[in-house]
């Protein structure tokens, strides 16, 4: 039965039908194939089940403030005080990109998000300063990566509701890893700059700049003081933490910076509203799957085939993320999580190794997936924005790749990395 | 005449698109507000009132459903389409019929199936708010079902155009 669902799954999904619609489709196949009609109303009631989480309401939250963060001119903040940090340096504006990705992600879930506000200012101005336009929308592909990663992430709301793992502890152990991710693509834009023979821009550091920056990007600073400072005092829960940032920014778009409009509001809601459906109703839908394949005992099935030949948690963390890296690039990434998870968690759990590196290192694959070919989803939001033909930038994608590859393969192999934040901050 | 038929059909669907996201919309901004009634309860006057919670749960299921239909004819339901794209024009045509037959029968055994459901639990009350467990589910038949119609009123009226004017592949 697991077969025939998954080839009615792969069989639909490639030839284009919604995500939500093949996987549903492979469950009722599979609630067919059990042969008995009174269980049909399972279905409903799955998909039903696998919505109804207080905690998954945090997605939509962190979806809205970080669209209206762009339209309350939160987003145009932040830059400027980017460019005072780092766009002095030889190459300045590549790492502007990456710094800029690491201060929107404080904010935003979603790479999708990070990649369509970054790119459509940065590419242009990377270019006009002498990158080429593949480079320029490569590295904000690649540095967009870290939005999913540095909290909030949306990724990290969905493992951690569907393992039972502490979402706040999830955020608090990405951090590291985001910015080591950071640190990854600065590297790389370092090296590119000095091959390119960019020459130094003149300018130096200016403490004066640095502080009028940092004080006309304080309103933008504060939304993700109150994400992940509300998370770490225990005063409010992820999911509240993401309405009192969506509260925070719109008041801020509206008697700060007052660029905010009720235009851009209602658009705001209407757009979330959809892209909260596209998600939540493949989240329902796989919910359907992981109960037949529950009822069919396949994480039991796998996790003795696993173990079976690798019992070293280093082999075990290599050879699932090996596999999650793979089905990541060919499935569309929400989809993949929420397939691979409730089979592979169990097998880390045997296995010893720790909830919270297991969860950072199953994002961090599932969000390299949103760049590799043939379906990463960033580098067709890139494309686009950045109007750079999508096989130019699929041949010149594969630096940013290996470089998130690099950073991957040192969390995995140092679990420090991860691990030590949440313990210093008792989670 | 058939130009005409599409163009009425692509009305309709506009107005269920509007309809949808506006409806969704409401929801969406209901289950922001209960999440910060729920903080503001609870620092500001130090109480917890345990419905706020289930409260926003089921506004959210029903943002979640109602929207579906005005994604549909938006085309941002997460789909992939570069294989079919690549078949030759024969082939292609086959899988794309199947592919829609299969996009209807989903939709109907969900909208079939959540009534049936949603009837069978009508007597059912929820924990906190002691409504009927039949208000929450009936989000699935009602918004499956908008969705159905909405794929049926495609159908006739072609894709809907991109916002930068190009042609979106139709459902």
């Amino acid at each position: 039965m697991t077969w025939a669902m998954l080839g009615v799954f792969l069989l639909l999904m490639v030839f284009g039908t919604p995500l939500f619609v093949s996987l549903l489709a492979a469950g009722i196949a599979g609630f067919v194939w059990i042969g008995d009609p009174s269980m049909f109303r399972l279905a409903v009631q799955q998909f039903f089940d696998g919505m109804d989480v207080f905690t998954l309401m945090a997605i939509p939250f962190f979806i809205l403030a970080g669209t209206l963060m762009n339209h309350a001119g939160l987003t145009d903040r932040l830059l400027v005080l980017c460019r005072a940090l780092v766009g002095y340096f030889r190459g300045g504006l590549g790492y502007v990109n990456v710094v800029a990705s690491i201060l929107f992600a404080g904010v935003n879930g979603s790479a999708a998000a990070d990649s369509s506000a970054l790119g459509s200012i940065l590419i242009p101005a990377m270019e006009k300063d002498g990158f080429t336009r593949s480079y320029a929308a490569g590295l904000t592909a690649g540095s967009s990566l870290i939005g999913p990663i540095i909290p909030p992430s949306i990724f990290m709301i969905l493992y951690g509701t569907m393992t039972g793992t502490s979402i706040g502890g999830l955020f608090v152990a990405g951090v590291v890893p985001g910015l080591v991710l950071g640190l990854a693509f600065m590297t790389l834009n370092g090296l590119h700059a000095r091959r390119a023979g960019f020459q130094p821009t003149g300018a130096r550091f200016s403490v004066p700049a640095v502080g009028r920056a940092l004080v006309y990007s304080i309103p933008a600073l504060i939304a993700p003081v109150i994400i992940l400072g509300g998370i770490i005092a225990g005063v409010v829960t992820p999911t509240e933490s993401g309405a009192l940032a969506v509260a925070y920014v719109v008041l801020a778009g509206f008697l700060m910076t007052r660029q905010l409009t009720l235009t851009a509001l209602t658009r705001s809601i209407g757009e979330t509203a959809r892209l909260t459906s596209a998600i939540f109703l493949i989240i329902g839908a796989a919910a359907v799957i992981g109960w037949l394949l529950t009822f069919n005992q396949v994480p039991q099935q796998f996790a003795t085939f696993v173990l079976g030949f690798a019992q070293d948690p280093l082999l075990v963390l290599l050879i699932l993320s090996a596999i999650t890296f793979v089905i990541g690039m060919f499935m569309e990434e929400i989809a993949a999580l929420v397939l691979l998870t409730p089979v592979f968690a169990p097998i880390a759990t045997v296995a010893g190794i720790d909830p919270f590196h297991f969860g950072i290192v199953m994002t961090l694959n599932i969000t390299i997936a949103l760049i590799t070919p043939p379906m990463g989803a960033c580098v067709y939001i890139v494309s686009a924005v950045g109007k750079v033909p999508l096989a130019d930038l699929f041949q010149s994608i594969w630096p940013f790749v290996a470089t998130a590859i690099v950073a991957l393969l040192a969390i995995i192999a140092i679990p420090a990395i991860t691990t030590s934040l949440p313990a210093i901050l008792g989670f | 005449m058939a130009l005409g038929l599409s163009r009425r059909a692509a009305a309709w669907a506009r107005g269920i698109e509007v309809f949808s996201t506006w409806a969704a919309g409401v929801c969406l901004c209901i289950n922001v507000g209960v999440v910060l009634f729920g903080v503001v309860a609870r620092y500001g006057f130090n109480a917890s009132p345990i419905w706020t919670e289930e409260l926003a749960r089921f506004a959210l299921i029903w943002a979640v459903l109602l929207a579906g239909a005005a994604a549909l004819w938006r085309g941002e339901h997460m789909q992939i389409e570069i294989v079919l794209e690549r078949l030759p024009a024969g082939a292609a045509r086959v899988v794309d019929r199947l592919r829609r037959l299969v996009i209807f029968a989903v939709l109907a055994f969900m909208t079939v199936m959540g009534a049936y459901y949603a009837q069978k639990i009508t007597g059912m009350t929820t924990l906190a708010l002691n409504i009927s467990r039949a208000i929450p589910t009936a989000s699935i038949p009602a918004g499956m079902g908008l969705m159905l119609v909405q794929f049926l009123i495609i159908q006739i009226a072609g894709a809907a155009p991109r916002d930068d004017g190009r042609s979106r592949a139709a459902v």
